[in-house]
């Protein structure tokens, strides 16, 4: 069995509104290995959750579209090529999701336990009555309190945190290989998302299933992620491991995203730094670097061409002209040790 | 406890509701110029004329007869017909009540049930030629009223080609014969229906496919159809469910159109002949009655809501 | 591994970062109204329905003009006569022009319709704002009113006070508004309360927004909608129950004009001279038909949520 499990490749979504297409996600390409967290970053509206979508197939064809050319290998398998038999197997029982606003993705009417059991019945031979019995272990096992008595009841009767726990719950049900978990953390208190993360961590190490976490914050990721993936305006801009892009970012983005996360190291000294601007609208992408616009280093030639990916050590790549200047510049922070000396 | 305070709480609200209802009919119905037996006295001596007049209290001071009334209602005595020998309001309602009552419950079945099954149809083929179908039909049968359904469709099956009786009701077998009687008035009844139970139920589809549950529920694995069946279905039945009652109530009045196209001897019928008649007894009666069973719809319609969405108790009584 | 390209001192030079403001939008902003119209302008139903209006609107204020032909007088020689050249629509049991008295009693019956649904407006709007304005005891015995009032079956209300006023227009304006407001005032009462509880409306008392500039900007626009809405989904009720009630022999009194009255008095010669009932009852569905199609791509043109 390759150590590979899903792997991502080419993939472009667009979705046609009145005032033209919009290009959410153009041209990605990631892999996912087995046993691993990988972490897609990026602000709102850079296309990581159309991407987690595109992953389940729950993307709506129309308004979205997923380009030609566009790959989704799940074991070896093209995700989007699934007929409705293979992706009911997929859905749920093979990979699973949970969202960002677990109040929202709770049907309100139907009690909770149903929910969990729902997804049971329809990857096991169960019957009812064993459903219930494994929904009551599943909500022990994501620590909500009495669930013999909480299966019966119904989304609005949870708080935030517990109702998270539902959802996680409801995804781990059939063991999943792969978990994706889209903003699971952000409506939560800060005290709350560790515990939620924690819990995430602990299945996956006890499972080893892989897991794609996707956040706008960084600060989430540092102790869970083995590899990071950062994304702006529906582009790959930076990829490594967590190490290398914590300690070692190379494009100018994940700089100034790793500036913005507050350091408990520095108590309260520190500025926190924002980035000026807003993303470009993806209905024109800009013509060169996406990130051109907002950049402090932008040169005439960011506006001008898309940049070249440059390899680093270790799989470290960042999309960025900065690193083909004839040598390092000056005000930069960026080193450029690491960079493959191939010319 | 809270429970029972609120249906408590309701019931007083609902017999007030129905006090003031009753007095201002009898108000409004006083304050009619002429009364029920101008006509009928005429021509006939002074002496003949205040014996009737006695007859049915109608010489009495306009409090007093008020208060007769009120005690009257409150006994469950309506008093008798002055312009129907013999009648009261209860033989009336016993005689004509099932034969509205079987014309709104035929209308109302037909016409929810096919209107839900459109509905459904333009929810979940949306954007095919089914969805433009069903949004021009019932677009179209909003815009005519029930009465030119009705005068069309008598004077084609009934008037050319002779399928089915013109007017008339059947007088034998009260709830289940002669159904070719009843062919007619429930069609023209039903299309109303029919257009809002369709758009209703379209919109409510929509908007719960919309919701993230849904995306939850597909990502389980389960297929279009068991989520449209045990999540979609569901939740877009909640504003289905409390409209449904309304429109039991709106029945009750909503057939005097079609009862009159059809001459079909029903309580709309009489109603409109009784006001016109200002025959004080059983317009006061009628509109109590239907008042009552009106106002015991909506109440029932908030209980309903209670039991299709966990989200509202009743305790809290609100939205 | 392709040979990685060295940038030209041109290409490296930096970029003047005034050259792009970066909080620039680039779409050019438009008004909630202006959304709407554009919407609107782009919806064929749309179009079709204020065309049909326009229609009706010109036949209603010159269709007698045009037509031309006497429509009050009676004469026993033309009774009944079938649509031809002279009379388009024919003539009725009295040989009066048709064409012509079907667009007066449109006219009436709009103008009934339009009036109605104006009071309801106004009505509802002026108890559901008092409503929500004072609040406490006010708010709970208005309520308290309101929720008895709604309960009234209303074609048994309309057609006991049409009893009492008489057959008269004033007399339907009133059966008609007597119920018709508790809608609205229920629906206000309860936007104007979720908008002031709102967090961008306590934002704006926060940073001083003088009340006038909260009623205009914010309270206006988001129940200007509704309203809108709620005129263009009445106006069809109205045009209905007041033929329905001309059918019943409990509407307006044959000596004036309208739809309704032209419809009973065309439905007992359905069988003989059947446009005498066509005409009025084309003329009638088209009107609702046309409203309730304005009414439908309205909803969708001032509803935000489908902004895009």
């Amino acid at each position: 069995m390759s150590e590979l499990l899903l792997q991502v490749k080419d993939l472009a979504v667009s979705y046609h509104g009145y005032a033209g297409e919009v290009q959410s996600v153009r041209r990605v390409s990631f892999t996912v290995d087995r046993g691993e967290t990988l972490a897609v970053v990026g602000e709102s509206g850079c296309g990581k959750s159309v991407t987690a979508k595109t992953i389940m197939r729950l993307l709506q064809t129309p308004p979205a579209e997923i380009k030609e050319g566009s790959q989704i290998l799940f074991d070896g398998e093209d995700v989007l090529r699934f007929d409705k038999k293979r992706l009911a197997d997929y859905r749920g029982g093979e990979a699973a999701i949970i969202f960002q606003d677990a109040l929202a993705a709770l049907n309100p009417t139907m009690t909770v336990g149903n929910q969990i059991c729902e997804n049971l019945l329809h990857h096991s031979k169960m019957t009812k009555k064993e459903a219930m019995e494994k929904a009551v272990d599943l909500l022990r096992m994501v620590g909500i309190p009495q669930p013999e008595r909480r299966v019966k009841q119904y989304p609005h009767e949870f708080s935030g945190g517990m109702r998270q726990r539902v959802m996680i719950a409801i995804a781990f049900a059939c063991s999943p290989k792969l978990l994706i978990a889209d903003e699971p953390t952000t409506a939560l208190d800060v005290t709350i998302q560790a515990q939620i993360m924690d819990l995430i961590k602990q299945w996956q190490e006890k499972s080893g299933a892989s897991v794609i976490l996707i956040t706008h914050d960084l600060g989430v990721v540092a102790n869970i992620a083995k590899r990071i993936v950062v994304m702006y305006a529906g582009k790959i801009v930076e990829r490594g491991d967590s190490r290398s892009i914590f300690y070692n970012p190379k494009h100018p983005y994940t700089n100034a995203l790793l500036e913005a996360v507050p350091r408990l190291d520095l108590k309260n000294k520190q500025v926190l730094a924002s980035i000026e601007g807003t993303p470009p609208d993806l209905i024109n992408p800009p013509k060169g670097c996406p990130f051109s616009t907002r950049c402090k280093y932008c040169m005439e030639i960011c506006c001008q061409e898309e940049p070249p990916v440059i390899p680093f050590e270790e799989g470290h790549e960042a999309s960025c002209w900065l690193y083909c200047l004839e040598k390092p510049c000056e005000d930069a922070p960026f080193t450029w040790e690491g960079r493959s000396n191939d010319r | 406890m809270k429970t029972l305070i609120y249906f408590a709480r309701r019931l007083l609200i609902m017999l007030l509701t129905l006090f003031i209802i009753a007095t201002a009919t009898f108000f409004l119905l006083a304050a009619t110029p002429g009364d029920a037996l101008s006509a009928r006295v005429e021509r006939l001596p002074d002496v003949v004329a205040e014996r009737l007049y006695a007859k049915y209290g109608l010489d009495r001071p306009i409090m007093e007869r008020y208060v007769n009334t009120m005690t009257g209602l409150l006994q469950g005595d309506f008093g008798d017909s002055i312009i129907y020998e013999g009648q009261t309001v209860q033989s009336i309602i016993r005689e004509k009540g099932p034969i509205s009552a079987r014309l709104g419950i035929q209308q109302m079945l037909l016409g929810v049930t096919v209107g839900l099954l459109l509905g459904i149809l333009a929810a979940v083929k949306k954007g095919t030629i089914w969805d433009y179908l069903v949004v021009a039909l019932s677009i179209l049968l909003i815009s005519v009223p029930n009465l030119v359904f009705a005068l069309m469709l008598q004077q084609v099956f009934a008037g050319n080609l002779k399928w089915f009786p013109v007017i008339g009701w059947p007088r034998e077998n009260i709830w289940f014969g002669g159904w070719e009687y009843t062919v007619l008035p429930t069609l023209a009844g039903c299309f109303g229906y029919i257009a809002s139970y369709a758009r209703l139920l379209k919109a409510s589809m929509l908007d719960v496919m919309n919701q993230d549950y849904i995306l939850t529920a597909e990502s389980k694995g389960l297929s279009r159809g068991e989520v449209i069946r045990h999540h979609v279905l569901r939740n877009s039945f909640i504003p289905i469910v409390t409209q449904l009652p309304m429109s039991v109530a709106m029945c009750i009045t909503g057939s005097f159109f079609i009862e009159s196209v059809f001459s079909i001897p029903g309580l709309g019928l009489y109603y409109v002949e009784a006001v016109a008649a200002q025959d004080i007894p059983i317009v006061m009666g009628q509109t109590v009655i239907l008042s009552a069973i009106y106002i015991a719809v909506v109440f029932l319609t908030d209980i309903l809501y209670t039991i299709v969405d966990p989200r509202i108790r009743i305790a809290g009584g609100k939205r | 591994m392709a040979t990685m390209r060295t940038l030209t001192s041109a290409e490296a030079a930096r970029v003047d970062r005034s050259r792009f403001d970066a909080e620039k939008i680039d779409r050019p902003t438009i008004t909630f109204w202006q959304g709407a119209w554009i919407r609107l302008r782009k919806n064929p139903i749309a179009i079709a329905a204020m065309a049909m209006l326009g229609i009706l609107l010109f036949f209603i204020l010159f269709g007698p003009t045009i037509g031309g032909e006497n429509y009050i007088d009676i004469a026993p020689s033309m009774k009944n006569m079938p649509p031809d050249g002279t009379h388009w629509f024919g003539t009725d049991a009295m040989g009066r022009d048709l064409f012509s008295r079907v667009w007066i009693g449109a006219r009436l019956s709009l103008l009934v319709a339009l009036v109605c649904a104006f009071i309801q407006i106004v009505v509802g709007c002026a108890y559901g704002g008092a409503m929500a304005y004072f609040g406490g005891v006010v708010d709970m015995v208005m309520m308290r009113i309101l929720e008895i009032v709604i309960s009234f079956p209303s074609l048994l209300v309309t057609l006991l006070v049409m009893m009492v006023v008489g057959k008269n227009v004033p007399g339907l304006l009133v059966a008609m508004s007597i119920t018709s407001w508790c809608g609205t005032a229920r629906q206000m009462r309860g936007q104007l309360m979720q908008l002031r509880e709102s967090e961008y409306v306590q934002a704006a008392q926060m940073i001083g927004a003088s009340p006038v500039r909260i009623i205009t900007k914010h309270l206006l626009p988001n129940t200007v909608s509704i309203l809108i809405l709620n005129l263009c989904s009445s106006i069809p009720g109205y045009i209905f129950t007041e033929a329905s009630l001309s059918f019943l022999g409990m509407g307006l009194s044959n000596d004036v004009i309208s739809l309704g009255v032209l419809i009973s008095e065309g439905k007992a010669k359905l069988s003989f001279y059947p446009w005498e009932l066509v005409f009025p009852t084309v003329v009638l569905c088209v009107a609702v038909l046309a409203f309730n199609l304005l009414g439908d791509a309205l909803r969708d043109a001032l509803d935000p949520r489908t902004h895009q």
